[in-house]
């Protein structure tokens, strides 16, 4: 085994010990009677995985099509409007405006909203998950393409380069960086965001949001503790695969 | 002072010129910022390098030497005076994308190869057409970076950075060449080495230099005239001609006149008793 494989696995044991302590923390106090009746313990959650896991995934499978559908959205938006920014700096105090007040809707309010406006389905799922992943890509290439090194830019400068050869050759790969943390930051909450769009009515029937509601309010409490488990676990899982092929790509444009 | 030949008259290898030619520098005042909070960079600073001539800037931190090439290279605006290269202000140079510049820290784009950083002023100048890869590739045997044409600037050495700066800044065949303390982050070894090359690669091309300096040896080795300034604000306290020859060689630097100009500009610098 290389040093390398030594060193990753070294890296990845410390939060492994972590989760297995919280996990046996957990169980051994829902045993000891130390926790309330609607929280499901460990092995219970376990016990309804193996049995129910068919229903979760027909329930997941739309959600994270939706969380998918709704982030590339949310990128290919804040992508243009970066670029536009970069062309019109004097549009950025406007769009940075607009974007928080688009980020600061309460998108459980905004949900029944856009149900009666584009009827029940993906649609309202994937607005509300491109909403919920939009603000921290569009801060991540606003920024990013601000991010241009001082002597760098002389240089454009003296080789008297147009503005678009500018942004195009230089501020878009020195973004590269603040693009990649701002799609980190926002894949989670595209997951979270198809949930909560499901969860108030926004998608039918099906969806991850409406099983962990309906479990909710039929008191089928370790149902209910499994769609929240595969919740975090779909939300971590969506920032270690944007992790994994921003990686790819970063490597590809930039290595310095 | 030793026998200097054609000292003050020599104006550079490449010929003698009137005003016209070379880099006229006149009465050039800089202040940044308004007011109560002003700085005053330059004051009055004048001198004129024939064309195809080398000068150096040397100076103590905050006598405005940085100052100067930006305003050469019309990265910045004077608050009065006058800068003429050939005859023309540096803005109608800047836009025919005549003037190269050398940074301090090379600034080279790490995400491009040795080749497509110096390729970079042809395609932003929109002559990136067929005579590319020979120009491209005759830069690169110029400076000597033969066999390193798809490496990555973090692969390379700080002086081999350096060499790729310097040929991305002569890629267009500027009239002027404006650098800017290139080697100062270098070893004493690689630093005389491009020292040299520098010359060899100015003295092939005919360019008209004007390099700001920390070091008075490199200042000495380099230039036909030394300015020294002093600071806060930037003036003109002395003008020292080199009689050295062309081609210049590290064997010079044993030679009384190099001592005697390197003594020179250490006067100019701190006073007759440092």
């Amino acid at each position: 085994m290389t040093a390398k494989a030594l060193r990753r696995m070294r890296d990845l044991s410390a939060p492994c010990l972590v989760i297995a302590a919280l996990v046996g923390g957990w169980e051994a106090a829902h045993r000891a009677g130390l926790l309330p009746n609607s929280v499901a313990s460990p092995a219970q959650i376990w016990t309804e995985f193996t049995e129910s896991y068919h229903l979760l995934w027909r329930h997941a499978r739309p959600t994270l099509s939706s969380a998918v559908w709704g982030f590339v959205a949310a990128a290919l938006i804040a992508f243009v409007l970066g670029l536009v920014v970069a062309f019109v700096p004097e549009l950025n105090r406007t769009v940075y405006t607009s974007a928080v007040l688009v980020a600061s809707v309460p998108l459980i309010a905004l949900t029944p909203i856009l149900v009666l406006w584009l009827q029940r389905g993906a649609q309202v799922r994937i607005t509300i998950a491109a909403i919920a992943s939009f603000f921290p890509i569009l801060i991540g290439c606003i920024e990013g393409l601000r991010q241009v090194r001082r002597d760098q830019a002389e240089l454009f400068e003296v080789l008297s380069a147009p503005r678009w050869q500018r942004i195009l050759r230089l501020q878009i790969p020195s973004a590269v960086p603040l693009t990649v943390a701002g799609l980190r930051a926002a894949a989670a909450g595209a997951v979270l965001g198809a949930i909560i769009a499901e969860w108030s009515g926004g998608g039918g029937a099906l969806g991850l949001g409406a099983l962990m509601s309906s479990a909710l309010f039929s008191f089928n409490v370790p149902l209910t503790w499994l769609t929240i488990t595969a919740a975090v676990v779909f939300s971590v899982g969506a920032y270690f695969v944007v992790m994994a092929l921003t990686g790819l790509v970063s490597r590809r444009v930039r290595s310095g | 002072m030793p026998p200097a030949p054609e000292s003050s008259a020599a104006p550079g290898p490449a010929g003698r010129g009137g005003e016209d030619d070379g880099i006229t520098v006149d009465g050039l005042s800089m202040t940044f910022g308004q007011e109560p909070a002003a700085v005053w960079a330059l004051d009055e600073v004048s001198f004129h390098v024939p064309k195809g001539g080398f000068t150096a800037l040397i100076g103590p931190s905050g006598c405005g030497k940085s100052t100067i090439l930006r305003l050469l290279a019309d990265l910045l605006a004077p608050t009065a005076g006058r800068v003429a290269i050939s005859g023309r202000p540096p803005s109608a140079l800047r836009k025919q994308r005549r003037i190269g510049f050398v940074f301090q820290e090379h600034a080279l784009l790490p995400w491009r190869s040795v080749v497509d950083n110096i390729r970079l002023p042809l395609q932003l100048s929109g002559r990136a057409g067929r005579d590319l890869a020979s120009t491209v590739g005759d830069l690169i045997s110029l400076v000597g970076l033969e066999g390193f044409e798809n490496s990555k600037p973090s692969e390379l050495s700080g002086g081999m950075r350096q060499r790729v700066s310097i040929a991305r800044a002569i890629t267009l065949s500027p009239e002027v060449l404006l650098l800017d303390e290139p080697f100062g982050a270098l070893d004493e070894i690689t630093r005389q080495t491009l020292n040299i090359e520098l010359l060899r690669i100015l003295a092939e091309t005919g360019t008209t230099a004007v390099l700001v300096t920390h070091s008075l040896s490199e200042a000495a080795l380099l230039a036909d005239e030394v300015i020294v300034l002093s600071p806060r604000p930037g003036r003109v306290k002395a003008r020292i001609e080199v009689p050295l020859k062309r081609p210049r060689t590290l064997a010079m630097m044993k030679t009384p006149e190099f001592f005697h100009t390197e003594n020179l500009i250490r006067e100019a610098l701190f006073g007759s008793s440092p």
